[in-house]
């Protein structure tokens, strides 16, 4: 029986970092009632605070997936722009503001809210990840980030697929495409638990999803008028070839044996070029 | 929940109340203040 696919934990829409868009609410009705009221310049003060503690906010959430996707991925390269610290240093200076120039609770006090809402945050959303993980520097002569490029790259081509799966109104070809995306992403968890696979696998990463890719837009594309039994047909056996190689390539890969592999894949390459994909 | 854990979740329940405390009240602060004036400024009126 096939491995059913779980999303990781944090891949969703968790709730993490909500308090940050909700704390500031109060300074909405300020803003409405400076609006009404016609004092511009607390309007101005109020929409600044809003601006800065609603901008954070969004960076932490922002930084907070990113930090979801470094720790589920066994190899990772952390991102680039802290944007959990940036996200800190933001709130910050929107507390303080918003103490400052709509609390009016003096300049110290309002000093005191930054330092607070600063260490506040990182308390609480913790700070951004730094470095890589889980590769030495170099693989079968690719660096980390090569690596990691290579997964994402591969993972959103399969996201891709699944979106044309959600597009076809055919249910068997639905879940076929559901099943080869499910295969297409145990063969990227072979590779990324050994990089050493990617120099092995770069034609399944680039050739197959690729094929798979087009073959299940282009049929997703299809006006209904355009479907009959032929272009079905043509369809299921395309997909019962995609099928059979995506799980040869994942035993070939697991057996280490590139000559079969090789083979597989020119047995596919010949068929999407016949199909005209490639 | 393993100790690493249940340290995770206080120091996130310490960061939530200093975040309450630092945005939150300010906030509520500022909303009142805008209230009180606009009672000062009706009454004057």
């Amino acid at each position: 029986m096939p491995e059913v696919y779980k999303k990781p934990a944090g891949s969703g829409w968790p709730l993490q970092g909500v308090l940050l868009y909700l704390l500031p609410l109060p300074l909405v009705a300020v803003a409405l009632s400076a609006f009404s009221g016609g004092d511009s310049a607390r309007l101005i003060a109020a929409l600044m605070a809003l601006g800065l503690l609603w901008s954070g906010a969004a960076l932490n959430r922002s930084g907070l997936k990113a930090e979801a996707e470094f720790r589920r991925r066994r190899i990772a390269v952390a991102p680039r722009t802290p944007r959990k610290t940036m996200a800190a240093i933001m709130v910050a200076l929107g507390a303080g503001w918003s103490a400052f120039a709509l609390a009016q609770i003096g300049v110290v006090s309002s000093a005191v809210a930054a330092v607070l809402a600063l260490i506040g945050t990182v308390l609480a959303y913790g700070a951004d990840p730094r470095g890589t993980k889980g590769a030495a520097a170099s693989v079968a002569g690719y660096s980390t980030e090569e690596i990691v490029a290579a997964l994402s790259e591969a993972e959103a081509k399969v996201d891709a697929i699944v979106d044309a799966a959600r597009q076809i109104t055919v249910a068997e070809f639905s879940q076929r495409l559901r099943d080869i995306a499910e295969s297409a992403r145990k063969v990227i968890k072979v590779i990324e638990d050994d990089p050493r696979d990617l120099r092995r696998a770069r034609k399944f990463l680039h050739v197959y999803l690729d094929g798979a890719r087009d073959v299940a837009h282009r049929y997703a594309a299809a006006p209904e008028e355009a479907r009959n039994a032929s272009l079905d047909d043509n369809f299921r056996d395309m997909l019962g070839t995609i099928e059979s190689s995506f799980d040869e390539t994942r035993a070939r890969l697991l057996e280490n044996d590139t000559l079969d592999l090789d083979v597989q894949i020119e047995v596919l390459t010949t068929r999407l070029k016949k199909e005209g994909v490639i | 929940m393993t100790q690493s854990a249940a340290r995770r979740t206080v120091r996130q329940l310490v960061g939530a109340a200093l975040l309450v405390v630092a945005i939150g009240l300010p906030a509520c602060a500022a909303l009142t203040n805008g209230a009180t004036e606009t009672a000062s400024t009706e009454t004057a009126g």
